[in-house]
């Protein structure tokens, strides 16, 4: 065998060994492109699969024999937000947004001078006048909820002369008028929309200066109810 | 074969710039050292892997397209299960368009690295015949 055929050989084995790092790094690549792959599905069945049912549950505390606010009382809104999440990446709550419309009644009998703006919004009963009596947008402790799996958030909000007096007295104009037509207040319509973002579990949060849709990406927006607007 | 190996490369390093917090790992924005790991490691070793100094320019260009399919192909993959993120017809366009610094980076790492995989290839292989013992010849 000559030198150069001998020298051939040597090289040959030199040569094998890029391609053998070049195998392992394509492996390594591959897994990774896998491991992504899985990730962002499980990231995309979060953002599109978890539903939202929502219940708002209002209560009159402190009232007279015909269920009239008293001009000390409260009115206390229950929202219950119930999240289910068949996806395999767990969701925790973050953020939540709500209004709720009572049905101005006095309004509606044609009563004037009440000194408040009302929607008018007409669906397959006829045509309501709704009065916006509440709306806020709080952060929430972050209640979990497993993958595959349901969880339940409520939150009470209050109204009263003292937090929030216009939206009070309007309510209370309200349970006046229904007290003393209709013998109690309790049946007086509500109407709630609410709006909750939910992160994304073990999706990190991007820094403020990324594209919006970073953001999209680890966030799921959930709506329920009609928004009938401000 | 080599512009496939550096389009899978290149094609990852730009969906991890485009969605960091979904590749493997996850990182809140694209991560130097993952970018830089999986830009110039590939590049480097297609280069010591090369022959000559022409191939090692055209698998940097013939790399491209293959980095734009891989990307698009993990963009589009929440479609195997009839899902969309991004909407099939603007992923092209998505991809090019925030991609595209990755992309480019991509494109001058393969060229510029791989030739200096290139030229430490031509360095051993010189070193290793001239370590060849003259004897050798007369045997």
């Amino acid at each position: 065998m000559t030198w150069r055929a001998r020298a051939t050989r040597y090289l040959a084995r030199f040569d094998r060994f890029p391609w053998l790092l070049i195998a392992v790094t394509t492996a390594v690549l591959l897994l990774a492109v896998a491991a992504s792959v899985v990730a962002y599905l499980s990231v995309a069945q979060a953002l599109t699969t978890p539903s939202l049912a929502a219940s708002f549950e209002p209560r009159y505390v402190g009232t007279a024999s015909n269920g009239s606010l008293l001009d000390n009382g409260t009115v206390v809104l229950t929202v219950r937000w119930t999240v289910t999440n068949p996806s395999p990446r767990a969701l925790t709550f973050d953020a939540v947004s709500y209004k709720a419309w009572i049905e101005d009644l006095p309004a509606e009998a044609g009563l004037s001078n009440l000194g408040r703006t009302d929607i008018l919004v007409t669906n397959a009963s006829g045509a309501h006048l709704l009065y916006l009596a509440y709306f806020d947008s709080v952060g929430v402790s972050p209640a979990f909820v497993p993958a595959g799996g349901q969880a339940t958030q409520a939150l009470e909000f209050s109204l009263s002369k003292s937090n929030r007096p216009a939206f009070f007295a309007a309510v209370r104009n309200i349970t006046e008028y229904a007290g003393s037509v209709r013998g109690n207040s309790s049946g007086i319509p509500w109407f709630g929309w609410t709006e909750i973002t939910l992160r994304i579990d073990g999706v990190p949060e991007p820094p403020s200066s990324s594209a919006i849709y970073e953001f999209t990406l680890g966030r799921v927006i959930l709506a329920a109810g009609v928004n009938y607007g401000a | 074969m080599l512009s496939s190996f550096l389009g899978l490369a290149g094609g990852y390093a730009v969906f991890h710039g485009l969605f960091p917090t979904v590749t493997f790992p996850p990182e809140s924005e694209p991560s130097a050292g993952v970018l830089f790991l999986v830009l110039v490691l590939p590049a480097f070793l297609a280069g010591l892997a090369s022959d000559e100094l022409v191939p090692v320019v055209l698998q940097a260009f013939a790399a491209l397209p293959f980095v734009v399919l891989v990307a698009t192909t993990l963009a589009l993959s929440p479609l195997a299960i009839g899902m969309t993120i991004v909407l099939p017809g603007n992923v092209v366009a998505f991809v090019l368009h925030f991609g595209l610094p990755i992309l480019v980076i991509a494109f001058f790492v393969d060229l510029f690295v791989g030739l200096m995989g290139l030229a430490l290839r031509t360095g051993l292989f010189a070193r290793a015949a001239r370590s060849m013992p003259p004897s050798w010849e007369r045997r």
